[in-house]
């Protein structure tokens, strides 16, 4: 008898635990019909881990429940995630939809890309592009500012009768992502006429090639408009004279459906673009990058000291 | 999933990547082989081998660091590209080939060691036509694990600059695309299977020929 | 500030975030191991009398674990239905698992003295019976060194789990990688590396406690001539 329950009690031990890591594994969230929880996604590096924190700093200051899912992938894996509900709203940048989903010509004035990808947008999926910041996060070619002084390159075209002299001399460090992509480094090169070459290509992990381009493990790299570093490793911006990058304004976009459940979540967030100029957020990608604070305290201490939260 | 795409993917990158991952994880192999078995072999000898457990318990336990780590602890130490890349991937082959090195000589049985010496074999002879011959077959065995450990754990050497077919398996991740992803892996796991059959053929020739 | 004071402000800095990654490290190795126990152990019993199915399917395990793990993600993510999620991150770590604790389960289940499988059944014992009051304690020193075996490798694998958008102790490994942050690439690094001893002691802790002195085994992680 007394074996029978000893038995019994492993059983329903067992039985338990599994209950318990089934629930923990899918997850019980009851979902309030008034309150729907709204899911914020961003890609996983620093600006967009500042943005997307704002966001989710204003919407609890203003009760509105948010499920943190920053960090999630690149565009091309939130915009599924976006047009499938199981995102709600991110930052994205106007080039990239217009490049990269709308497959557009690259658009150089802000307002004018801005309402092609606004209106796409909201046609195609039902996506709103709330307000946009004035700042341009563009994807841009740079060098250090010795070597390229040294071979008189100051912009792309520069570059490009460079390296079509001297082939294979100088190399390029980037991500994969900025070789597959259209408005990355190959679309670039048939634009402008020359090739790396890929014996010529490092791919180095986004951020890295800041560092690799500074130690001199390459003389050219991809590199971000609002990026701190290359200011303060001493890098310099090879101009896009022949425009083939277009602006990439960031932006909010929010699935028409939530914005509906939470309208005011436009205002909220139309305060806080008006104040993201290029100083910025170039200041507060510094403050991660090179002042090593945490994006999260950053995003909190930006919207604090502006009074969109308390 | 476009399996004219994948293939397309696989012709124009995957095989160029491919040669840049065997090149890591042969070298690494390489590297790992000659600096473990010597050490494998000291360690069963005084005055090391009073610690054999403990250094086995210490090899065994070091294999599960994982293999982010051991990769991206190396950027700090030595920048970026294939140079770290090696470094990481050898120490990190090393251990499986100097655990089943150790543990194949200390397991040895100890009468034949006896009869050896009786027989008047120098301590060289004993290593080389005893000792080892012996111990080959499970010491190949650690190479097979080594192997197997060193081609998935290229594939991260991506993330530092070193090349190889992670790139594919990364892209594929950020782009949301099947088939980078189905290319990288694909490749990787064939290399990795391929090599793991051959060296087990080896191994069991190695058994064969010296009777373990 | 020197790299060692940078390393220590790092991790008493950002304590709290630490812990934080450290808990949903550990909830999703737990997760993942009681599901892969309740699922590998199964099989393994099942499969215990059935020799050529149990090659083929051991022969799955290791084609599985030839396959790097951020490639097993990738392709698990690409699965629809599953998609970047826990899911995703949890079905990799059991199908890592598999070829540890499923071999162990086979082999240690098939390895029990055939003289005590007789006297059992001498004793008029069922099939079950044997299974349950015979077969098993005996075969408890190995599966649960399997099991050791695999949760170790989890702790390594999970941490790769943060490309498929995991928050664990490996975020700080990847954002030290985009940031530049030796610092946090170090921390991390040593970090996961502490974690992984303490799980392997802990189940070895558990291995002595739980398995009466008689039933021990002596090396469990002795090479086989296979892994």
């Amino acid at each position: 008898m007394k074996r029978k329950s000893t038995n019994f009690k492993k059983w329903t031990v067992l039985l338990v635990v599994l209950l318990a890591a089934t629930v923990m594994f899918i997850g019980c969230g009851e979902e309030d019909a008034d309150n729907p929880t709204v899911t914020v996604a961003s890609k996983p590096w620093t600006e967009q881990l500042i943005l997307g924190n704002m966001l989710i700093d204003i919407f609890e200051h203003h009760d509105i429940p948010v499920e943190d899912r920053l960090g999630l992938g690149e565009s091309d894996v939130i915009r599924p995630a976006l047009h499938n509900d199981e995102v709600d709203i991110y930052w994205e940048y106007t080039g990239t939809t217009l490049l990269t989903l709308m497959h557009h010509d690259p658009v150089g004035e802000a307002d004018e890309a801005y309402q092609l990808v606004k209106e796409w947008d909201k046609e195609e999926n039902d996506v709103v592009w709330l307000d946009y910041s004035s700042a341009n996060n563009a994807y841009v070619l740079i060098m250090r500012s010795e070597h390229a002084e040294e071979l008189g390159i100051e912009n792309i075209t520069d570059l490009s009768e460079y390296i079509n002299e001297k082939p294979g001399e100088l190399v390029l460090g980037c991500n994969e992502v900025f070789y597959e992509r259209e408005d990355g480094i190959q679309g670039l090169e048939e634009d402008y006429g020359f090739e790396f070459g890929m014996d010529n290509i490092t791919f180095l992990g986004t951020g890295l090639y800041y560092d690799a381009l500074r130690e001199g493990e390459t003389d050219v790299s991809e590199g971000f408009g609002t990026d701190g570093r290359i200011p303060a490793f001493d890098l310099v911006i090879i101009e896009d004279d022949q425009n083939f990058f277009p602006v990439y304004n960031p932006a909010p976009i929010i699935r028409q459906e939530t914005l509906d459940a939470y309208p005011e979540i436009e205002e909220y967030l139309s305060e806080l673009t008006d104040l993201l100029d290029h100083e910025t957020l170039m200041l507060l990608n510094e403050d991660v990058d090179l002042n090593e604070i945490e994006p999260d305290i950053v995003a909190e201490d930006f919207l604090r000291e502006n009074g969109l939260i308390d | 999933m476009g399996v004219e795409r994948l293939i397309e993917i696989m012709q124009e990158q995957g095989i160029q990547l491919l040669q840049r991952h065997l090149y890591l994880v042969f070298v690494s192999l390489f590297f790992a082989i000659v600096t473990a078995l010597p050490i494998g072999i000291l360690v069963t000898r005084p005055p090391f081998n009073k610690k054999i457990n403990q250094i086995l318990s210490f090899l065994n336990t070091a294999q599960g660091i994982p293999s982010l780590a051991v990769i991206a602890i190396f950027l700090p130490i030595m920048g970026v590209g294939v140079r770290p890349a090696i470094f990481a991937l050898s120490i990190y082959a090393l251990l499986p080939i100097a655990r089943n090195t150790v543990a194949a000589i200390n397991s040895l049985d100890p009468d034949v060691l006896e009869a050896a010496k009786g027989m008047g074999l120098s301590k060289k002879e004993i290593l080389f036509k005893v000792e080892l011959p012996l111990a080959a077959p499970i010491i190949v065995a650690g190479i097979q694990t080594a192997t197997i450990f060193t081609v998935g754990t290229a594939t991260i050497a991506h993330l530092i600059g070193a090349g190889g077919l992670g790139r594919l398996i990364f892209t594929g991740i950020a782009m949301n695309s099947p088939e980078f992803i189905l290319a990288g892996s694909l490749i990787a796991a064939a290399i990795a299977i391929t090599l793991d059959q051959l060296l087990g053929y080896f191994q069991m020739r190695v058994r064969r020929k010296f009777g373990g | 500030m020197n790299e060692l004071q940078r390393i220590a402000n790092y991790f008493t800095s950002n304590l709290d975030r630490i812990i934080g990654y450290t808990l949903e490290h550990l909830i999703l190795i737990v997760i993942a191991i009681i599901f892969s126990v309740a699922l590998w152990v199964s099989i393994g019993i099942a499969l215990r009398n059935h020799k050529n199915m149990a090659n083929g399917v051991l022969g799955v395990g290791s084609f599985i674990m030839s396959v790097p793990s951020i490639a097993l993600y990738g392709i698990l993510i690409s699965i629809p239905g599953l998609g970047l999620s826990r899911q995703s991150a949890v079905v990799g770590l059991v199908l890592y698992s598999m070829l540890p604790i499923l071999r162990n389960v086979y082999v240690a289940l098939n390895e029990v003295d055939k003289n005590i499988l007789e006297a059992a059944k001498g004793m008029g014992m069922s099939e079950g019976q044997i299974l349950r009051k015979v077969q098993l304690p005996l075969a408890l020193p190995v599966i649960l060194a399997g099991v050791r075996v695999a949760t170790v490798m989890m702790v390594g694998i999970a941490t790769l789990a943060v490309y498929i958008g995991e928050r664990n102790l490996g975020v700080l490994i990847e954002q030290g990688l985009k940031r530049s942050r030796s610092d946090m690439i170090i921390v991390g690094a040593l970090l996961v590396t502490v974690f992984v001893v303490i799980i392997d002691f802990f189940i070895g802790w558990l291995e002595k406690t739980i398995i009466s002195k008689g039933i021990q085994s002596d090396d469990p992680s002795l090479p086989g001539g296979d892994l």
